[in-house]
């Protein structure tokens, strides 16, 4: 069974206990793309009184004008992986501006390393490859050919990001949600690379999409709980991180002061993007996306169907594809079949309101 | 045994100013905060309570599942029936390695680094506060600011030795010092140690928080990461520990949310199957959770499951007056009353006490603060039955409780105030001073008077008049008026009758019960309860009345209690407690009594006896009866609803403590330059005026139905 069969096995089971949870999220994401404006204003204020600094981003050109102010000077950053990472092409912008990127997340080290091709499922980054080819990426990324016991490969792999995270003064990363009542960033991993990099480094920078914007930390949990399950065929992700602002303490003499252990500065770039187009076109729908994979297979097909490539295969990166111009408008086919969907999108609704945009 | 240690504990907690001034410090930013932000979420405490309540309801289950969760999910768990078996399954896997740790209530319940370090481990604390206590050698002072006792000079000594440099006693150079420093052994650790604020059956996930951001690093950065949680903290979802966590920190110190909030659900996993040949990634290799049952099975067993729904939060605390005065020295391990409760469960009563199971004063502030709602006095006085069941009470208690119940203390009054001139001074107002010191009554301690003639017999002698009175009221004076403040009985009659309300009295009657119910005699509580509600049950009237607020809880809440399987005296009892009321509540909203005409220039400032907010809420009436009268000006005082100290029989237990609460309550009262503090409770008066006389002070104290006898004197018939 491949990896995607499993997780449709797996899910099945899952959703058996929860016959709610569907219901839950669709609700969450409805409300957070009805409120959206609100959301914004109330998640801007609420980052900065924890004290995190808030940008509002059009699109990458305005991202890379913050970055090139932000990280003048550096040379080096880590990141970990996301969608919305890939969107604003980072790396691109790192590139620009003569800055080393670290990757940190294995899956992507491989990737680049092995020059493996881009499936573009949002968190599955490497599909299906023989056990040799991720040894061997994993080896030239630590600059060691030779062949070598698998668990000394993975320690010398672990040992050589971390350091890469330690001499970053700064760590990027998206994030799955944002919590508007309480400027709360909600990242969710297995690895631990997201934790690392959001703590280690002196400073942090996220860039999250507008439409991640829930209202609560309860409400957040359980999206990501539920992309978990949907796309992950697993009960929740290893780690769940919810970060309000920089790192703090008053242990001497009860003097605040900032950056303890964590960061000492937080900055977050609200990315719109295109998705305050959508949400006035009839599309706002695919903005209740929460990315989790669980109709990859169908949107495979559909973007094989419409020729469409560059894109990350989910409902909510097709309908930001459209409206950035990077794909074309669909053009009706045949129906390809049903999937589970956590936030009730289905094989009739995508295709219908891609074709509004 | 137990009652010298505490009594040294109590005398050590009151000597130590720095702790004390640390302590007020934190307490000052913190107390306010925590209000403003409970005000935010109305509905956060029920919230709370219910999943608890139902997480405690299901412990075995939760457990169950928890744990083949976290098993399947890649986890090591081991659940420890002992503090032995917890200690020797983590000092086997740390052996003699270096371990980095975070703040952990349970690490420190079974004493893990200790334990350790006995071992030949070295064990670092990662909170920043910790360390500075670690490096330092001192006990922490606060719970949630443990070092806030240690001076910046003195930090920058700590560091300065730490990594062989001089450092400069500024904020900045000293965080990143502690920063870098930490930082080393996190990365060379071998094993992080942290606790856990909640644990998560559907997930299998440990759930820490905090605001530095080293319980991230302690549980990431080390190959093994070994979390200690009692078996308590699991909850059924991933909301409900959220609704855990948010309830820590706005109930703990007043913020909405800890600023990093990990969800840890196993050691280090890739998503994708084909990288699991490689181990871990950026985290642990293994995760262990160890349970702790010790004790959470007694609690269950015996009935103390409330004890178990505590988040350990610490708000009760920063409202606790014994804690004020004290500290750290009120509790074991967990502190102040629910840490009395705490050893209770794990240890012995005779732990128990020397915890400071007596020290709880009663005010039920802790109530009020509690993130669920925790009835920690009831669960204190429980214990302290059994206490007495177990142990038997002192000799001089049993004596007088015993003599209550057998209606002997009228006998006794004759005989002490026979010679009661010998034995003390009189200052004026009332009071007097002894001669001697008596037990645990120093001589500069002021002591009622007892009244030439107790209410009963001024009664009898009284003319009552029998027209213009349509309704009729009964009048229980309890102990203090029936033989120190025989007035205030008086005083009530004449202005309930000029309001045409007859007042019927009950003649000598018992003691409501009440000092005997706090020491533990629940016995003579009860036979003081039943010839009460025999005699009560003679007369007709619509409403029961008190000016004692303490006699007024107790016969409302207690009586049906203790008579409860006396089914004739209990429907009696609760037909007693429907009409029962307080004076203020009766005047305000059953008469409704219309302003004073004459008035009593007076500036006056109010205090909450605890029984009258607490016990019964009834915090306005007494206030706008005040404002109603012509000529008073009311000021509050700071932190009004704050214990003056008195507690009954606990003022003369603890006299040392009790007058330390009553000095700060004297001076707020200073502070508000009013002439008169008026309290609607005769054993607050009497405590006050102790508490003004040592001071210096010239503030008259009166109860409020002396001011309101005043007022309405000639304003006369309605």
């Amino acid at each position: 069974m491949n990896r995607l069969q499993q997780i449709t096995k797996v899910r099945q089971e899952l959703l058996l206990d929860k016959p709610d949870l569907a219901n839950q999220v669709r609700a969450i994401r409805e409300n957070a793309v009805a409120n959206m404006p609100d959301l914004i204003q109330t998640a801007t204020e609420t980052l900065q009184q924890k004290l995190a600094k808030v940008y509002l981003a059009k699109d990458p050109a305005e991202v890379a004008d913050i970055l090139k102010d932000l990280l003048k000077g550096e040379k080096r950053v880590s990141r970990a992986y996301s969608n919305t990472l890939d969107e604003v092409e980072f790396d691109a912008i790192m590139a620009d501006m003569g800055i080393e990127v670290s990757l940190t997340k294995l899956e992507e080290i491989v990737r680049q390393h092995m020059a493996l091709p881009n499936c573009r499922h949002p968190h599955l980054l490497v599909m299906d490859q023989p056990r040799q080819v991720i040894e061997e990426g994993l080896r030239r990324f630590i600059g060691h050919p030779e062949e070598m016991a698998p668990t000394e490969l993975g320690q010398l792999v672990t040992e050589q990001i971390k350091q890469n995270i330690l001499r970053s003064e700064y760590g990027v990363t998206g994030a799955d949600c944002i919590v508007a009542e309480n400027g709360v960033l909600a990242l969710a991993e297995d690895e631990g690379n997201l934790r690392a990099v959001s703590n280690l480094p002196y400073k942090h920078v996220a860039i999250v999409g507008i439409e991640e914007i829930v209202t609560t930390a309860e409400e957040a949990v359980t999206v990501i709980q539920a992309a978990s399950i949907f796309g992950a065929g697993r009960i929740s992700p290893t780690y769940v991180s919810l970060i309000a602002g920089p790192s703090r303490t008053a242990d001497i003499e009860f003097r605040m002061a900032y950056g303890m252990h964590g960061p000492k500065e937080v900055h977050v770039i609200l990315l719109d993007n295109g998705r305050k187009a959508l949400r006035h076109k009839d599309a706002g729908a695919l903005l209740k996306c929460i990315n989790c994979g669980s109709c990859y297979e169908w949107c495979r097909e559909l973007a094989a169907q419409q020729q469409w490539t560059g894109a990350t295969m989910t409902p909510k990166g097709f309908a930001l594809g459209i409206i950035q111009g990077r794909l074309r408008p669909p053009k009706l086919k045949a129906s390809m079949g049903e999937f589970c969907c956590p936030v009730g999108l289905s094989a009739e609704s995508v295709p219908d309101s891609l074709s509004k945009i | 045994m137990a009652e010298d240690k505490l009594k040294q504990k109590i005398s050590d907690g009151l000597n130590d100013e720095s702790a004390r001034i640390g302590r007020n410090r934190a307490l000052n930013v913190i107390k306010p905060s925590m209000q403003k932000a409970v005000a935010k979420y109305p509905k956060l405490r029920d919230r709370l309570r219910a999943i608890k309540q139902y997480s405690i309801g299901h412990l075995d289950e939760l457990l169950e599942k928890t744990t083949k969760v976290m098993k399947a999910r890649g986890t090591k768990v081991f659940i420890a029936n002992t503090q032995q078996e917890a200690l020797e399954y983590i000092g086997k896997i740390v052996g003699q390695g270096l371990v980095v740790k975070s703040k952990s209530n349970a690490g420190k319940e079974i004493g893990v680094l200790p334990y350790l370090e006995a071992q030949g481990a070295k064990v670092v604390e990662t909170d920043l506060g910790d360390r500075i206590t670690q490096l330092d050698g001192t006990p922490a002072s606060h719970t949630m600011a443990p070092s806030i006792h240690v001076p910046i000079e003195r930090v920058a000594e700590l560091f300065s030795k730490e990594v062989h440099e001089t450092l400069h006693p500024e904020l900045e150079e000293l965080i990143q010092t502690a920063r870098k420093s930490l930082r080393q052994f996190l990365l060379h650790a071998d094993v992080g140690i942290s606790g856990a604020n909640a644990i998560v059956a559907d997930t299998g996930a440990v759930v820490v928080t905090e605001n530095e951001g080293n319980i991230r690093a302690v549980s990431s950065m080390p190959k093994i990461h070994i979390a200690i949680a009692g078996v308590e903290k699991i909850v059924p979802t991933l909301q409900d520990a959220i609704t855990v966590i948010k309830s820590a920190a706005v109930f703990g110190v007043g913020q909405d949310i800890g600023t990093y909030i990990s969800i840890l659900s196993g050691p280090s996993r890739f998503e994708n199957d084909d990288f699991a040949f490689m181990g871990e990634a950026q985290g642990p290799r293994e995760m262990h959770v160890v349970f702790l049952k010790a004790g959470r099975d007694r609690a269950l067993q015996l009935g103390y499951e409330e004890s178990l729904y505590c988040i350990n939060c610490g708000s009760c605390l920063n409202f606790c007056p014994i804690y004020a005065a004290i500290g750290e020295k009120f509790g074991y391990k967990y502190l102040g009353g629910r840490g009395a409760v705490f050893t209770a469960m794990h240890k012995h009563l005779e732990e128990a006490q020397e915890a400071g199971l007596s020290l709880c004063i009663g005010c039920q502030r802790c109530v009020e603060a509690c993130a669920v709602g925790m009835h920690t006095p009831e669960m204190i006085a429980r214990l302290r039955t059994s206490v007495a069941d177990e142990k038997g009470l002192p000799l001089a208690k049993k004596v007088v409780f015993h003599g209550l119940s057998a209606g002997k203390l009228p006998g006794w009054i004759k005989l002490a105030k026979t010679f009661q001139g010998l034995g003390r001074t009189g200052v004026g107002d009332g009071m007097a001073k002894l001669r001697l010191p008596i037990e645990n009554i120093p001589a500069d301690r002021l002591v009622p008077v007892l009244a030439k003639e107790s209410f009963s017999e001024a009664v009898k002698r009284r003319q009552t008049p029998t027209k213009n009175l349509q309704k009729r009221v009964a009048f229980f004076a309890g102990c203090v008026v029936n033989y120190v403040r025989p007035d205030l009985g008086l005083s009530l009659m004449d202005l309930l009758e000029g309001q045409g309300v007859e007042v019927v009295t009950f003649g000598e009657e018992s003691c409501c019960g009440i000092p005997a119910l706090q020491s533990g005699d629940e016995a003579d509580a009860r036979a003081m309860a039943r010839h009460n509600v025999e005699t009560m049950a003679q007369e007709n009237f619509e409403h029961l009345l008190f000016v004692c607020p303490t006699c007024a809880t107790t016969v409302l809440q207690e009586w049906p209690r203790l008579l409860q399987d006396e089914p004739e005296l209990a429907r009696k009892a609760a037909g007693i407690a429907e009409k029962s009321i307080d004076i203020s509540s009766y005047l305000v909203n059953v008469l409704g009594i219309s302003a004073p005409e004459t008035a009593v220039p007076l500036t006056a400032t109010y205090h909450d006896s605890c029984h009258l907010a607490r016990g019964l809420n009834v915090t306005e009436e007494p206030r706008n009866l005040l404002k109603s009268i012509p000529g008073v000006q009311l000021v509050e005082m700071k932190e009004a609803d704050v214990c003056c100290g008195f507690g009954g029989t606990f003022s003369m237990s603890y006299y040392n403590l009790s007058r330390r609460i009553n000095e700060d309550k004297i001076k707020h009262i200073e502070a508000t330059h009013a002439d008169c503090v008026v309290a609607a409770c005769p054993g607050c008066v009497l405590h006050l005026k102790d508490g003004v006389y040592h001071a210096g002070g010239k503030q008259k104290v009166k109860h409020i139905v002396e001011i309101l006898a005043e007022a309405y004197k000639k304003s006369g018939d309605k």
